[in-house]
């Protein structure tokens, strides 16, 4: 599979993999339209129709709208030169999540900034953020990426402090999201398999008590956490999402009941927030599972894209940060899917260009634009080893 | 790029191909495999049966007067959907606030507009303060609970309440604890709180059910509309319709057509309603036509049970309509009761019980009475303060045609069926009256009954010819053919034995004279093959009459069988009396005392087989042969020594207390008269007159007349049976004789002719009255008369049965006010004023 391949090697323009983002952010237009169907509308409407009297479909164009221009600015500052301003990305980023503490609880979380009606959640920020100073740090030393211990500890520092923040919040879902970027940030960067097993080690000692600890004490948020294992013990409770999504996905079926049909548990709301958090049973019920399939294929082949390209990359800067938007990427459609059908926990971590919500969009597209902007400005060469060779 | 890189993409591309393979995996799973079982998970989550009931059928009497019937009621009913989430948000937490908060909001809202305008809530908090004491205690609203019953009580309301640990929610502290779960506002009273609580203990403990629970019915029309327009404020509060049994004219006819109540027990419903499509909740006839024509009359049953299958949201609403099936009416029911000849028997029982009370009550303070009376008030062992001298006080009246259609039916002391609707005190009270209202006597009273029983004797007598129709029987006192010691003798003065010279049937009958009887009886029982027996059975004495009603006792006649049956088991529930195990009692004690006193001791299983074959061989042997039986048997079956068996006391006592059992010629001759073992029910008493009236044809008694559809259409109409027939070439002539003896009850020399001096219908009809001894007080005698009207063409026969009602002459009352008012009425039949039934409605 993975061959050096000169064309994607060179500097180029993407477009299957901007086409293809595209396509799944028209998708989730799609889907927010169905869930935010009103068949007291009445019947026979276009599809331009029907989106523009959804509400929530709509707004959502409008924000896909809005991800051309982030696109367009995100991929015309040459990506070296923004990984040189990762101080003040750094700090910023900080700033940012320590002031949003200050905020009062929505939902139980401290995650928003109130802007006019909207809001802006900076942990979505943190994560682009957190790919841009990460990649930059494991990529200052040449050869190894980690040589001293000490480096560690400041690697660890650009992961660990907005980590941190993030947990005072508390939002377990971009945590781990944090945590996946970190791992495999690492795991590409070269750094010793031994370490990242002593991490391993390390990180599940620490784990296993405080895990004993939240089982013993049902706490709300570990019972939630915990529910989808045996959602059919407690039905009424935390699992009652879970039990709920899945039967909505699963009475989808192989065609699925059609998109604007009458009487399907989405239109119903038998399932909530499936607008955001649980627009995946939207897609599972009235689609099918061919809806289902033909969007998980277009994730895959964005994520496998990212793949190659950050393999044809020889710049390691531009390569981690290839790796780092796939990895966000590749947690966010794994979890936000995996909790809809019962295999992942329930967190509040979006599905990437469908659920509806300007910053799951713009983030996710300038993510995208990260990587288109790698690809087309990236030297042939690696940048390290021009330096090494020079 | 180093090689180790390599394989570190390699590593990372094939996780991310595993973990889309987990999610296709599981979507498979979902979507495919388990397609058909979350589908139709998705469909019983969304959809719902919403269930309508119509009214229970009409209940009219034969002129469609209506007894009973369904009036619509509003119910305000409330439901807690365990899924709603309200999303109205709590300003702290910014999440969705507590359902409780909007639900209790509710109640104490719904509280308030129910008793503004005037309703009651029907919810009951069982934690109660003790007054004395200020402790909160459980109540059960029943104080004959057993401690182990209210424990389990206890255990099931805290279970429901979620408050299980008696540590964790002290009982103490339970009211604090559930006012603050649900959200009760602190500064509401102690009073208002526990209405709130009662509503919801209420729903608590019906949560099973997933349905609305009625919290106040029968509603006033303002209520609805308050609560109409506050329906979007006013979360889980619904109004319903339902109907109420409505009873119009009370207590008349009450023991005929019954009332209906709450099915008594998970098991009755399980066994006998659930699978008909019954909910636990309905209401079932109890008693009568209500009870015995319920598939008829009910809106209960899955075929007539509206429903509306709907698609509700997440929340319970409603968002569309899948189907709806119309509910249906029950059947009404015309019964062949006539409400004016009802309510005239009813008066009339009522007034002839008052009469014959207020005689009895003179008499009791009289002086000669209490002179007559003396030895028997005194010599018995009697303790008359704990058993008082019966009086009377209970009743029945049977009216019914040549055809075995009952035209009134009465049973005293009546009650009002609504009663039983409103619940409460003036349910209690019937239920603890000493009469046992609900008892209906006209099917459920069995007892001995006199004299009416000769014209079963004159029958047999006549019909097997032992008596001829003009032979002659002089009164000759003391009937001493079977016992010389205390022989039995008519009732007349022995002064006055020439009043009963020279009496034919027909004299006989008029007199009521008890040697005349004892003789026909005498014959009957020495020279045919129980031929008294075979004619009661065939008058329908030992049968059940088969009237719509629950709960009919059977009657039984004086034969060997009925006294001891050898072929049954001794224990009461298989013999028709108790007779049999005192016997079989007596003579176990007996010889026990044998043995303990010459030092045997005998084996319990011998004892008993002993005891039965010697009762066995009292039926098979004759008087004569039984002592040395007897003597034979002890030996075979006790090992008792020859010199023991012989002695007066062990074989001779045995033989003595054998007579108990053994029909002889002196229970034949007791039951001639209508005495000795035998017992029947006013119901089959008067369906025997009105054979005797009708020549010979006993009719199985029918209270249903008809069966009416809700759309008017008759489903079904009765028409008469004859259970059996009094057949011979003369049998006709036999029984015109009967009927002129009994012409001359209420005419001159007759056994009631002073209650009918002066009425002038005297002699337009024939009747016989019946006094049965039931102790040694005159006073507590049964009183029973019977009659059939008019005498020319009989039309009715009617059965007076007055308990403790010390003459049955006394009971003429009933039968003369019954009897004037059918006669003067009988030609303005219904049909003559009245249009048809139903005419109207096509």
């Amino acid at each position: 599979m993975f061959r050096q391949n000169s064309r994607l090697a060179n500097p180029h323009m993407d477009w299957p993999l901007l086409i293809a983002s595209y396509l799944l952010a028209f998708y989730g237009v799609l889907a927010i339209t169905i869930s935010n169907y009103d068949s007291s509308l009445g019947a026979g409407r276009s599809l331009q129709e029907l989106i523009m009297d959804a509400n929530n479909g709509r707004l959502q164009l409008l924000w896909v709208v809005v991800s051309f221009v982030v696109v367009a600015l995100m991929s015309s500052v040459r990506y070296d030169l923004i990984g040189r301003m990762w101080p003040i990305i750094y700090v910023g980023d900080v700033l940012l999540l320590g002031m949003v503490l200050t905020t009062s609880k929505i939902n139980g979380v401290r995650a928003w900034f109130q802007l006019l009606d909207r809001t802006l959640q900076p942990s979505e920020l943190a994560k682009i953020a957190l790919i841009i100073t990460l990649s930059k740090a494991l990529t200052r030393h040449k050869g190894r990426p980690i040589p001293t211990f000490g480096y560690f500890l400041y690697v660890c520092g650009h992961f660990g402090i907005p980590a941190v923040l993030i947990l005072l919040q508390p939002d377990i879902g971009t945590l781990m999201v944090f945590m996946v970027i970190f791992v495999v940030l690492l795991f590409i960067s070269g750094f010793e398999l031994k370490y990242m097993l002593i991490m391993a080690a390390i990180a599940t000692a620490v784990l296993i008590p405080v895990v004993f600890m939240l089982a013993s004490s049902n706490n709300f948020r570990w019972l939630r956490l915990v529910a989808f294992l045996n959602p059919e013990s407690d039905p009424t409770g935390s699992s009652y999402q879970i039990v709920n999504s899945k039967v909505t996905i699963g009475s989808g079926g192989l065609y699925g009941k059609g998109p604007f049909a009458e009487g399907t548990l989405t239109h119903l709301n038998y399932v909530p927030e499936n607008h955001t958090d649980f627009i995946f049973t939207v897609v599972g019920e009235t689609l099918g599972f061919v809806g289902a399939l033909v969007l998980i294929a277009l994730y895959a082949f964005v994520i496998y894209r990212m793949l190659m390209l950050a393999f044809n990359t020889a710049d390691k800067y531009g390569q981690l940060i290839i790796m780092g938007v796939m990895a966000m990427l590749l947690f966010h459609v794994y979890e936000n899917i995996g909790m809809c059908i019962g295999v992942m926990p329930i967190t509040g971590i979006p599905l990437p260009f469908i659920s509806f919500g300007g910053t799951n969009l713009v983030v996710n597209m300038a993510g995208v634009a990260l990587v288109l902007n790698v690809t087309r400005n990236k030297s042939s060469l690696d940048l390290n080893q021009q330096l090494d060779e020079s | 790029m180093p090689n180790q890189l390599v394989g570190r993409f390699r590593a990372v591309a094939v996780f991310v191909g595993f973990l889309l393979l987990v999610l296709i995996a599981q979507l498979f799973n979902l979507q495919i495999l388990s397609y058909e079982e979350n589908a139709q998970s998705a469909e019983n989550k969304k959809t719902k049966v919403i269930t309508s009931q119509g009214s229970r059928g009409t209940i009219m009497d034969t002129n469609s007067l209506t007894l009973a019937y369904d009036k619509q009621v509003y119910n305000v009913q409330f439901y807690r959907d365990p899924n709603f989430v309200p999303s109205e948000l709590d300003p702290e937490t910014g999440r969705p606030v507590s359902q409780y908060l909007l639900y209790t909001r509710a109640i104490i809202e719904v509280i308030d507009i129910v008793e503004r305008n005037g309703g009651k809530m029907e919810t009951n908090f069982s934690l109660v303060r003790d007054e004395m004491t200020g402790f909160w205690v459980f109540s059960w609203n029943n104080n004959d609970y057993t401690l182990a019953q209210q424990a389990a009580r206890e255990k099931m309301w805290r279970s429901n309440f979620y408050v299980q640990s008696t540590t964790a929610y002290p009982q103490q502290e339970l009211f604090d604890i559930l006012c603050k779960r649900y959200r009760i506002p602190a500064d509401l009273s102690d009073e208002k709180k526990i209405k709130i609580l009662a509503v919801w203990e209420t729903m608590q403990n019906n949560a099973f059910l997933s349905r609305p629970i009625t919290i106040s019915s029968g509603v006033s029309w303002e209520t609805v509309i308050e609560i109409e327009a506050k329906a979007l404020i006013l979360q889980g509060v619904s109004v319903s319709v339902s109907t109420q049994r409505v009873y119009p004219n009370g207590t008349l006819a009450c023991h005929v057509v019954g009332y209906i109540g709450k099915i008594q027990n998970y098991d009755t419903y399980y066994a006998n309603y659930k699978d008909k499509g019954y909910a636990l909740s309905d209401l079932i006839g109890l008693d009568g036509i209500e009870k015995t024509m319920e598939d008829w009359l009910t809106a209960n049953t899955t075929q007539r049970v509206g429903k509306r299958v709907v698609e509700i949201d997440r929340y319970g609403a409603v968002s569309r309509t899948l189907s709806t099936t119309e509910a249906t009416d029950g059947n009404n029911i015309k019964l062949t009761i006539d409400s004016n000849l009802q309510r005239v028997a009813e008066t009339a029982l009522q007034d002839n019980i008052e009469y014959i009370r207020n005689a009895q009550e003179d008499l009791l303070n009289n002086d000669t009475w209490l002179d007559t009376n003396k030895t028997v008030l005194q010599g018995t062992d009697r303790d008359f303060d704990s058993n008082p001298i019966e009086l009377a006080e209970k009743g029945a009246v049977v009216v019914i045609d040549m055809t075995g259609r009952v035209l009134a039916l009465a049973s005293y002391p009546p009650y009002d069926p609504n009663a039983f609707i409103m619940g409460g005190k003036v349910a209690s009270d019937i239920l603890l009256d000493p009469r046992y209202p609900l008892v209906n006597y006209a099917i459920q009273s069995r007892d001995t009954p006199g004299s009416i029983f000769k014209l079963v004797t004159a029958t047999a007598g006549l019909q097997t010819e032992q008596l001829l129709v003009d032979e002659t029987i002089d009164d000759e006192g003391y009937f001493t053919l079977y016992d010389k010691s205390s022989p039995p003798r008519c009732w007349i003065n022995q002064k006055q034995l020439q009043r009963h010279a020279n009496q034919t049937v027909k004299e006989g009958l008029t007199h009521s004279c008890n040697y005349f009887f004892y003789t026909v009886g005498s014959r009957l029982y020495e020279n045919t093959d129980d031929q008294l027996y075979k004619y009661a059975a065939l008058y329908g004495l030992t049968t059940r009459t088969g009237i719509d009603l629950p709960g009919e006792l059977q009657g039984y006649v004086g034969s060997q069988t009925t006294l001891y049956d050898k072929n049954k088991a001794i224990s009461a529930a298989e013999q028709s009396t108790w007779r049999p195990s005192i016997v079989f009692n007596n003579i176990k004690r007996h010889l026990v005392g044998v043995g303990e006193k010459y030092n045997m001791i005998f084996d319990e299983t011998k004892l008993n087989t002993c005891v039965k074959r010697l009762m066995d061989m009292a039926v098979d042997y004759n008087q004569s042969d039984w002592l040395p039986e007897i003597r034979t048997i002890l030996m075979e079956e006790l090992d008792m020594p020859r010199e023991l068996v012989y002695l007066q006391i062990v074989a001779g006592d045995t033989y003595i207390m054998l007579n108990e059992i053994k029909w002889g010629g002196s229970e034949a001759i007791m039951c001639a008269v209508g005495q000795s073992i035998t017992t029947v029910t006013p119901v089959a008493v008067a369906r025997y007159i009105a054979a005797v009236a009708n020549g010979g044809k006993v009719y199985d008694l029918r209270l249903v007349d008809s069966i009416i559809s809700p759309e008017g259409e008759v489903l079904s109409q009765s028409s008469p049976i004859m259970a059996s027939q009094i057949e011979g070439p003369d049998a006709q002539y036999y029984l015109s004789v009967i009927r002129e003896g009994m012409k001359g009850v209420t005419e001159a020399e007759g056994t009631a002719t002073r209650f009918f001096a002066g009425t002038g219908i005297g002699d337009q009809i024939g009747a016989k009255t019946g006094t049965a001894e039931k102790t040694r007080i005159d006073l507590e005698n049964n009183a029973w008369m019977v009659a059939f009207a008019p005498y020319e063409t009989p039309e009715i026969a009617v059965c007076v049965y007055i308990p403790h009602g010390y003459s049955g002459s006394y009971c003429s009352l009933t039968i003369r006010e019954i009897c004037e008012y059918y006669l003067e009425h009988r030609h303005l039949g219904g049909d003559d004023f009245l249009p048809p039934a139903n005419s109207l409605a096509n």
